[in-house]
C-alpha cells in the first residue's frame, strides 16, 4: 500500500504546476454558471466540465512519465506491474470523482446564489453520477491507448474511438427511429428514483476494470 | 547454492533478442565488497545487459541471482537492496529533491530520510529547486544520491559519468569507492568511457556486439595484456596461439598479447607496451586473428 | 605515509604499491607493529581497485614484510633483518651480474669495473670531503 502511496504521491506533486491551471478552470465554469445561472441546465454543464476538467487533468502525469522515460526507472523500484497500474488509476478515478463532487458544491452554491430555485440534491446527485460514467468511457480508452501508443499518439486514438462510439450510437439511434436514447439524459428528473444510477455506478466500475485488464495486457508485454 | 555467498551478482547464459539486436550467452559474477565496470561501446549491449538484470525488459533465456536469490521469483525482495541509476531514464524534472525524498519514504522501507538529506548537503544539490534547473553533474549526483539512501548493497549504474566534465567524474569515482568501504556492498557500472573505470574497477567486462569478449580483473587484463608493436616480418614469426589479435597500422603492427611477461620469454621483441582499456577495445573490436 | 602512483611506468600499479611501502619498512619509516591503512581505505585514497591493493599486501605478506589478522588489519612484520638483507642482496647480485654481462660484451675489464666500484662507495668520503679540496683548488 505504502508503494501505491508513493507513486501517488509522485503524480499529485509532477502535477503541481497544474494546480494553477485547474483553479483557473475551475473560477472560470464558476462565473459562468453565475452569469449564466438562471436557466436550469447549468448545473450538468458545470458537474459535466469540472468532473471532465479534473479527470484529463490528471491525465498530465502521463505525460511527465513519458518525458522522464520513468517506466524503466520506477520499475527498478521494488514494486510491480500491478501497482504502478493500480496508482495511475486511483489517481485518475478518484480526480474525476472530486471533479463530480466539485461540481456538485458549485451547482449548490450557484442555486443559492441565484436563487433561482432550492437544490435538488437527487437530481445533482444524478448528474454527477451521469458525468463520472461519460468521462470514464473517455479516460478507460484512453489510459490503455496512452500505454499503447504514447500521450501524443494516444490521444489521437482516443479521439478516433470516441468518434466511432458516437458514430455507433447515432447509427443505432437513426436505425431504432428512438432519439430519446441519445437525449434521455433531458429526461433526468423523471428518472432520478429508478435503478439507473446504481446500474450506471456498476457500469462505470466494469469500464474501469477492463480498461485496467487491457493497460495490464499492453504493460505486460512491452 | 551455497557457493554463490561470495557472489552479489550473478548472470548465467543471458540471451535476448530483440529486433536486430542480440544479446548472447552473457555470464557474469560480482563478488561482495567488488565494483565491475561493464564496457563496450554505444550500442554493444550495455543498457540492454543492465536492463535484463534488472528485470526491466524480458529476457528469452538465462538466469539471473541477486543476493543468491533469483530475480524471477523473487523481484521485489531483491529490488529493496538495489540502487539504480539509468542513463535514459528518471522521474520527471518538475520534481524538487524534497519532492522525491516524500516519493521514495513510501516506496523504500529502508529509506533514510536523514541520510538523503545528508548526501544532498554533501553534493551541494539545492532541497526545494526543480531538477530541470540542475546542470548535468548535479543530476547524476541526485540520482545517486537517491540510489545509495536506502542502504542498498548492490549498486547498478548505467552510463553514470557520461557527459561530465573531469572533475565531476572523479567525484563520482569517489562516492563509488565510499559505497564498497564497508566490503559488504558491490557495484556494476557501465561506461563506455574507460579512462574513468581503468584505476577503480575491480573487475572489467568488455561487450562488444551483444557478447562479453571478456571479463577479467583489473591486473589481470591491464598489468598482463601488452601490446607488442612490431614490423611485419617479425609478426609473421609470432606463433599464432601467442597472441589474441592483432590490428595492421600503416607503419608497424599492434599485436595484443595476454600475457606479456610469457611473451617477452619466448620472443625476442623490443617493443611491449602496458595497455590501456581503450588499447585493448580497439585491437579487440577492430583487429583481426 | 607517502605513496606515489605513475601511470607512465611500465610498472604494474600493486607492484608500486608494493615496492613503496617495502622500502618505508626497510628504511624504518614504518616499524614493525605499525598498523597499516585498511586495504579499502588505502584504495579510496590512492584511487586504485581493492585488488590492486589486496594484491600489493599479499605479496608484502608473501615476502614477510607485514602479517595480516583477520578482523584485525595489516600489521608491520617483525622484521626479519636476515631475510630482508638476503632479499636485498639477491637484488643486488642480479644488477650486478646485468652489469658485468653488459662489461664482457663491452670488454670493460674486472680493474675497471672494482674501480668503479671503489669510487662509487668513495662518494661519501668524497663528499665529506669535497669542501677540504675546494679549498685546495
Amino acid at each position: 500500500m505504502n508503494i501505491i502511496k508513493g507513486l501517488l504521491i509522485k503524480d499529485i506533486l509532477q502535477l503541481k504546476s497544474y494546480w494553477k491551471t485547474t483553479i483557473i478552470y475551475i473560477v472560470v465554469f464558476t462565473l459562468i454558471g453565475i452569469t449564466q445561472g438562471t436557466s436550469g441546465g447549468v448545473e450538468m454543464v458545470i458537474i459535466l466540465m469540472l468532473t471532465l476538467g479534473f479527470g484529463m487533468f490528471t491525465m498530465a502525469s502521463f505525460n511527465y512519465d513519458e518525458q522522464a522515460k520513468a517506466d524503466s526507472y520506477i520499475l527498478s523500484f521494488p514494486l510491480d506491474i500491478k501497482q504502478v497500474l493500480v496508482s495511475k488509476y486511483i489517481l485518475v478515478i478518484s480526480a474525476t470523482v472530486i471533479g463530480a463532487i466539485v461540481g456538485i458544491i458549485f451547482s449548490i452554491i450557484i442555486d443559492i446564489n441565484t436563487k433561482a430555485f432550492f437544490p435538488d440534491f437527487g437530481v445533482l446527485l444524478y448528474v454527477a453520477i451521469g458525468s463520472i460514467f461519460c468521462i470514464s468511457i473517455i479516460e478507460a480508452i484512453q489510459i490503455p491507448c496512452i500505454y499503447k501508443w504514447g500521450s501524443e499518439k494516444g490521444r489521437i486514438h482516443t479521439i478516433i474511438a470516441i468518434a466511432l462510439i458516437f458514430l455507433i450510437i447515432g447509427g443505432l439511434a437513426i436505425i431504432s427511429q428512438n432519439n430519446s436514447i441519445i437525449f434521455s439524459i433531458n429526461a433526468v428528473p423523471n428518472a432520478v428514483d429508478s435503478f439507473l444510477p446504481i446500474f450506471l455506478i456498476i457500469l462505470t466500475a466494469l469500464i474501469y476494470y477492463t480498461s485496467y485488464k487491457f493497460s495490464y495486457k499492453i504493460y505486460e508485454s512491452k | 547454492m551455497a557457493n554463490n555467498n561470495k557472489n552479489i551478482l550473478e548472470v548465467k547464459n543471458l540471451n535476448k533478442e530483440y529486433n536486430s539486436f542480440k544479446l548472447k550467452d552473457i555470464n557474469l559474477s560480482l563478488p561482495k565488497g567488488m565494483i565491475m565496470g561493464l564496457i563496450g561501446e554505444n550500442g554493444a549491449g550495455k543498457t540492454t545487459t543492465i536492463k535484463s538484470i534488472l528485470n526491466l525488459t524480458s529476457i528469452d533465456s538465462g538466469e539471473i541471482n541477486i543476493f543468491g536469490m533469483d530475480m524471477k521469483e523473487e523481484a521485489k525482495k531483491i529490488k529493496e537492496d538495489i540502487g539504480v541509476v539509468l542513463d535514459d531514464s528518471f522521474l520527471s524534472e518538475h520534481l524538487t529533491p524534497k519532492d522525491i525524498n516524500q516519493i521514495m519514504k513510501n516506496i523504500y522501507s529502508n529509506w533514510d530520510e536523514d541520510l538523503f538529506l545528508e548526501y544532498l548537503k554533501d553534493f551541494k544539490l539545492p532541497l526545494k529547486q526543480e531538477s530541470k534547473d540542475f546542470s548535468s553533474g548535479m543530476k547524476v549526483k541526485l540520482k545517486i544520491a537517491i540510489a545509495i539512501s536506502h542502504y542498498p548493497k548492490l549498486l547498478i549504474l548505467d552510463e553514470p559519468t557520461s557527459g561530465l566534465d573531469p572533475v565531476a567524474r572523479s567525484e563520482i569515482l569517489d562516492i563509488f569507492q565510499d559505497f564498497i568501504q564497508d566490503g559488504e556492498s558491490s557495484i556494476l557500472v557501465s561506461s563506455h568511457i574507460t579512462s574513468d573505470l581503468e584505476h577503480i574497477a575491480d573487475y572489467i567486462t568488455f561487450i562488444n556486439d551483444g557478447k562479453i569478449l571478456l571479463s577479467k580483473t583489473r591486473d589481470e587484463l591491464l598489468e598482463q595484456f601488452g601490446i607488442v608493436r612490431c614490423s611485419k616480418e617479425d609478426f609473421e614469426k609470432i606463433d599464432e596461439n601467442d597472441y589474441e589479435k592483432y590490428k595492421i597500422n600503416k607503419y608497424e603492427y599492434d599485436v595484443l598479447v595476454s600475457n606479456k611477461k610469457e611473451f617477452k620469454r619466448k620472443y625476442d621483441f623490443k617493443v611491449i607496451d602496458k595497455p590501456t582499456l581503450d588499447d585493448i577495445m580497439l585491437i579487440y573490436i577492430k583487429g583481426e586473428k | 605515509m607517502d605513496i606515489i602512483i605513475s601511470n607512465s611506468v611500465d610498472t604494474p600499479l600493486y607492484e608500486q604499491v608494493k615496492e613503496q611501502i617495502k622500502n618505508k619498512i626497510v628504511a624504518n619509516e614504518l616499524k614493525a607493529g605499525e598498523l597499516l591503512p585498511s586495504i579499502r581505505s588505502l584504495a579510496k585514497d590512492l584511487r586504485i581497485s581493492v585488488i590492486t591493493t589486496k594484491n600489493a599486501y599479499d605479496e608484502l605478506e608473501k615476502e614477510g614484510y607485514v602479517k595480516t589478522i583477520p578482523g584485525k588489519g595489516t600489521y608491520v612484520a617483525n622484521k626479519n633483518t636476515e631475510l630482508i638483507k638476503e632479499e636485498q642482496l639477491q637484488k643486488v647480485e642480479g644488477l650486478i651480474d646485468t652489469a658485468v654481462s653488459i662489461a664482457k660484451i663491452s670488454g670493460i675489464t674486472k680493474k675497471e669495473i672494482k674501480e668503479m666500484l671503489d669510487i662509487l662507495y668513495g662518494e661519501e668520503n668524497e663528499n665529506k670531503q669535497k669542501s677540504i679540496k675546494g679549498r685546495k683548488v
